[in-house]
């Protein structure tokens, strides 16, 4: 546009005149003189407009063109396959996400990848749905596209991490991207990820260690031992560390090196227990009738021996402030505390000559180890406890702790319950409407139920839907996710015993046909993943 | 023909229908289902004791169903439509029952009847028409030209106080000057100044260009009406449609004068706006042998949605009616022959993005006022360049694209081009384009 012409039109004719001779020829020349000078201005913009619409040219391109050709490595999947996930798409929530995993899972897993009409489809439902599926997701995009996406930023998640013979990740990648490769290889080979950790090591921060420990310590195998060893004399034995890191590091590969057997010290900190093993008679029945003595383990409430700070510290780790006087009395009962978390329960189980469920009773129910809080009395390892399964994942830890616990207390074990463990512990707390329990198990898309659970679901959902007639929306979308395929013949023969109409019709819209649509896509899935 | 799921998509009325249609979509929920050469039926299990019939016209397409639905198509005709496109021609051939016998005989025998003939009037009758109706246009030009004066003295006070005002006048100013232009039956007026109010203030920039762009060719119009008692025939009915005169879909169906093409026609694409309770649909086609563009104007509201003729992607053997214009472009459907599975002839192509405004400079030397037009471009994909997309021609030229471009639509297209370029359908829309789908394999994806 014109400067001239423009200046005017944003002044106005009351603040500026058109001066013709600062206009282009092509416009001036075709100005109407009788015209007042509005009239003459708007004329002249209307020229200006035109001549804008029909005249510049168009940039060109003089950077690089940052997309190149790329030969896909993967064929399109099946059209069949692609159908499925539009019925996948109509489902509720919960069983959409399940079965959005499973799908993207599935074809990744086929090494195949999605026609361009399924990629926004896909695009837009992969929020929430956890890095894993969102990693897979951009594989089955198909290269051309991820590196599309990629370039100009379309692809909101984090990018794929190149683990196959990926040096480059682990050299030159973010904490997160070497930890994914590492743990991939530490499952695959771990003798070669302990080498390739071993040469790092010394670079490693205290936290990248930390990190890394707590790898081996969810996948822990033999060949980590002298690794695992090596660490400890080198950099732990005998030393008092500042560090909080560095105290758990060391407290870590201590408990590491006592599930691996390793002897120096296992058989040490045995040793050091033995001193504070003490006998005495057995309680209940067993006490009445013989003469049976149980073994128990009295901490020393001064420091005494093995029980001082110094030793605790520099040989252990251990943090010898008790930061939690109101649960722990005397400071030894605050160090043991850590102890509980390092140990493994086995050696727990062998020091004092009891079974999983004996042991975790014994340091819960016994009154030594027991206060009161604001009224309460309380187990002052109780936390430990919980906290040490949750880390460890130790399945019979969890599963025993599960039986100890009560419900509520054993809640926060819901994420690391085995499915087994987690149908007894609702079975026995009666939880099946508590929507809470379900929800904290999280969306687990290879989860089932049993089929004995989705019996019992069954027997008692339909007692609910009788006596209520109404739907519980969310709890029934996740009775639909997680229902056994091999239960639905006892769903429909219960079906018949609804005689109320409109609770039938709830169950019929809330639980069968929904259910029906999770099988009718199950059946469907189940030729392409043989 | 078999029907995409992305395009039966398009077709359903409403996102819920569409979803509702593909609860039903598993053939296992069909107690029946069937096909014909012509027609796709199905029976499907309702609330009432009875089963729902549900049939589709597979030539001309349309859709029945018994269901008391008032959406249309349903979701029956939905889901029907999507079985057949997961199962294709696995659906049974079987003879045509009666009932869909009946309906598709009487749908082909209504489109073959010729329309019934207006009711004779004597000559004295039809003078009186005639008279009452030069009469109804003399009052109308009359009102017109007042509004076209007040907008002249409205458009020269604007320019006397400068645009930097125009943010700092209050939205009712606009408001006002367009009814009036709406009293004075100039709705096609009012439509500018409207836009002229619903600037983004906030981007000086934009605003300002978007304002003078919007005056100018206002101003244009005004004086090319000023002028209209000079003007040959067709353009004064071009300028009357340009200010608001409606033209009857109806009467140009039946008008035998008014320029008429059979061809293959592809649905480029289609568009829907939403303006103060009315709804537009915008459909987008080309003709394969005749290379001319064509576009579908539909007007629906709460009460009376629009039922879409068209599906995008899809390619027409049609004969389409243009109503009378210097650059006829919008078409009604006369008739239509069939559905057909591809491209029968593959269209022409202008070379590049200089070609492209060339042939759009040629075009509004005719008609200045002439906006959404569709193109056909060769070989272009998209690319960005700092935070801007563009279309990328085989001469490096770069189109920029419409700033609203839907974000699926981008995505969509990029993994169906990859780093390929293709033959796309677009349309110009200010200087910028709106891709409406690409051709490939003689088929025409639309996005």
């Amino acid at each position: 546009m014109n400067t001239h012409l423009k200046e005017i039109l944003l002044l106005g004719t009351g603040r500026r005149q058109l001066d013709p001779v600062q206009l282009p020829t092509v416009i001036s020349s075709r100005l109407d003189q009788q015209l007042n000078a509005e009239k003459q201005v708007l004329q002249a913009l209307s020229f200006a407009v035109y001549l804008a619409e029909i005249g510049p040219e168009l940039p060109s391109l003089i950077a690089p063109d940052p997309i190149q050709p790329v030969a896909e490595e993967r064929p399109t999947t099946s059209p069949l396959l692609v159908a499925i996930l539009n019925d996948i798409l109509t489902l509720e929530h919960i069983s959409k996400q399940r079965w959005l995993k499973k799908w993207i899972q599935l074809v990744d897993d086929r090494a195949e990848k999605i026609p361009p009409q399924a990629v926004g489809k896909l695009m837009e439902v992969l929020n929430g749905l956890g890095k894993k599926a969102q990693q897979s997701a951009h594989r089955i995009l198909g290269q051309m596209t991820a590196n599309i996406y990629q370039t100009y930023q379309l692809w909101p998640y984090t990018f794929e991490v190149d683990t196959e013979g990926g040096d480059e990740a682990w050299k030159y990648g973010k904490t997160d991207q070497r930890l994914v490769y590492w743990t991939q290889l530490h499952q695959a080979d771990a003798k070669a990820a302990i080498e390739l950790l071993r040469v790092d090591w010394p670079k490693e921060s205290i936290r990248e260690k930390w990190s890394f420990l707590n790898v081996i310590a969810q996948d822990l195998q033999r060949l980590d031992l002298d690794f695992l060893v090596q660490l400890y004399e080198e950099e732990f034995v005998g030393k008092r560390l500042n560090s909080k890191t560095a105290k758990a590091c060391k407290r870590l590969i201590i408990g590491l090196l006592i599930r691996l057997q390793y002897g120096p010290i296992r058989n040490e900190i045995a040793a050091q227990l033995e001193a504070c093993i003490k006998e005495e008679s057995a309680g209940g029945l067993l006490g009445l009738f013989s003469s049976k003595k149980r073994k128990v383990l009295v901490i020393p409430k001064q420091e005494t021996g093995f029980w001082t700070a110094e030793v605790l510290a520099s040989q252990y780790g251990i943090d010898t402030k008790n930061t939690a006087p109101d649960r722990f009395e005397y400071d030894p009962l605050f160090w043991w505390a850590q102890f509980l978390e390092l140990l493994p329960l086995e050696f727990l189980m062998e020091t004092l000559e009891r079974t999983a469920e004996e042991t975790i009773d014994y340091w819960l129910n016994t009154p030594a180890y027991q206060t009161q809080i604001n009224g309460e009395q309380v187990a002052i390892y109780q936390q430990t406890w919980v906290q040490k399964a949750m880390e460890t994942k130790d399945e019979k830890l969890i599963a025993t702790l599960t039986k100890v616990l009560d419900w509520q207390a054993a809640s926060l074990l819901i994420p690391s319950m085995s499915g087994l463990v987690f149908e007894q512990y609702v079975s026995a707390n009666q939880l099946f409407e508590h929507m809470e329990t379900f929800q904290r198990r999280g969306y687990d898309a290879k989860e089932n139920w049993s089929v004995g659970f989705s019996k019992k679901m069954v027997d008692y959902w339909i007692r609910l839907f009788a006596k209520k007639t109404y739907a519980y929306q969310s709890q029934a979308n996740h009775f639909i996710a997680y229902f056994h395929p091999d239960a639905f013949p006892h769903l429909r023969m219960k079906s018949a015993s609804l005689s109320n109409r409109a609770a039938a019709e709830h169950w019929q819209r809330y639980i069968v046909d929904p259910l029906e649509r999770n099988l009718t896509i199950s059946a469907k899935m189940q030729p392409f993943e043989q | 023909m078999i029907l995409s799921e992305n395009q039966i998509e398009k077709l359903a009325p409403k996102p819920t229908a569409f979803k509702a249609g593909q609860k039903l979509s598993s053939a296992s929920k069909w107690s029946k289902l069937a096909r014909s050469g012509r027609a796709l039926w199905g029976e499907i299990k309702g609330s009432g004791s009875k089963p729902y019939l549900t049939e589709v016209d597979l030539e001309d397409l349309a859709f029945k169903c018994s269901c008391p639905s008032r959406q249309f198509p349903c979701k029956h005709a939905i889901a029907l439509l999507l079985v057949r496109a997961q199962l294709g021609d696995q659906i049974a051939v079987e003879l045509e029952p009666e009932w869909v016998q009946d309906w598709l005989d009487k749908r082909r025998e209504k489109a073959a009847k010729p329309k019934k003939e207006e009711k004779d009037y004597t000559p004295e009758e039809q003078e009186r028409q005639a008279k009452g109706k030069a009469k109804r246009q003399e009052s109308r030009m009359v009102k017109v030209n007042a509004g076209v004066e007040e907008l002249e003295r409205w458009l020269e006070d604007l320019i006397r106080v400068g645009l930097l005002d125009l943010p700092n006048r209050p939205t009712k100013d606009f408001e006002t000057m367009a009814a009036r232009l709406v009293d004075a039956q100039a709705t096609g007026l009012a439509g500018w100044i409207r836009s002229l109010g619903q600037l983004s203030f906030g981007e000086p920039d934009k605003w300002q260009k978007e304002a003078m762009s919007i005056l100018g060719k206002l101003f244009a119009l005004v004086q090319a009406w000023k002028n209209y008692p000079q003007l040959s025939p067709v353009w004064q009915l071009s300028l009357k449609n340009l200010l608001g005169w409606s033209q009857s879909p109806k009467e140009l169906k039946t008008d035998t004068e008014a320029l008429a093409i059979e061809d293959d026609w592809i649905v480029l694409g289609q568009e829907k706006e939403h303006y103060d309770g009315l709804e537009i649909e915008r459909t987008w086609l080309w003709g394969c042998s005749s290379n001319q563009s064509a576009l579908n104007l539909s007007f629906g509201n709460t009460f009376s949605p629009i039922v879409s003729q068209f599906v995008t992607g899809t390619i027409l053997q049609a004969n389409l009616a243009f109503f009378p214009a210097v650059l006829p472009q919008r078409a009604v459907l006369r008739m239509q022959n069939r559905l057909l599975p591809s491209l029968q002839q593959y269209p022409e192509f202008v070379e590049d993005g200089r070609a492209l405004l060339s042939s759009e400079a040629d075009q509004l030397a005719i008609n200045p006022w002439l906006n959404n037009q569709a193109y056909l471009l060769a070989q272009s994909r998209l690319i960005r360049e700092e935070e801007e997309w563009y279309l990328l021609d085989q001469s490096k030229k770069l189109i920029p694209l419409v700033s609203n471009f839907p974000v699926d639509k981008l995505m969509y297209l990029l993994a169906l081009l990859g780093a390929e370029r293709r033959d796309m359908a677009l349309v110009l829309r200010n200087r910028k384009a709106l891709p409406l789908g690409l051709f490939h394999d003689q088929q025409y994806i639309s996005l």
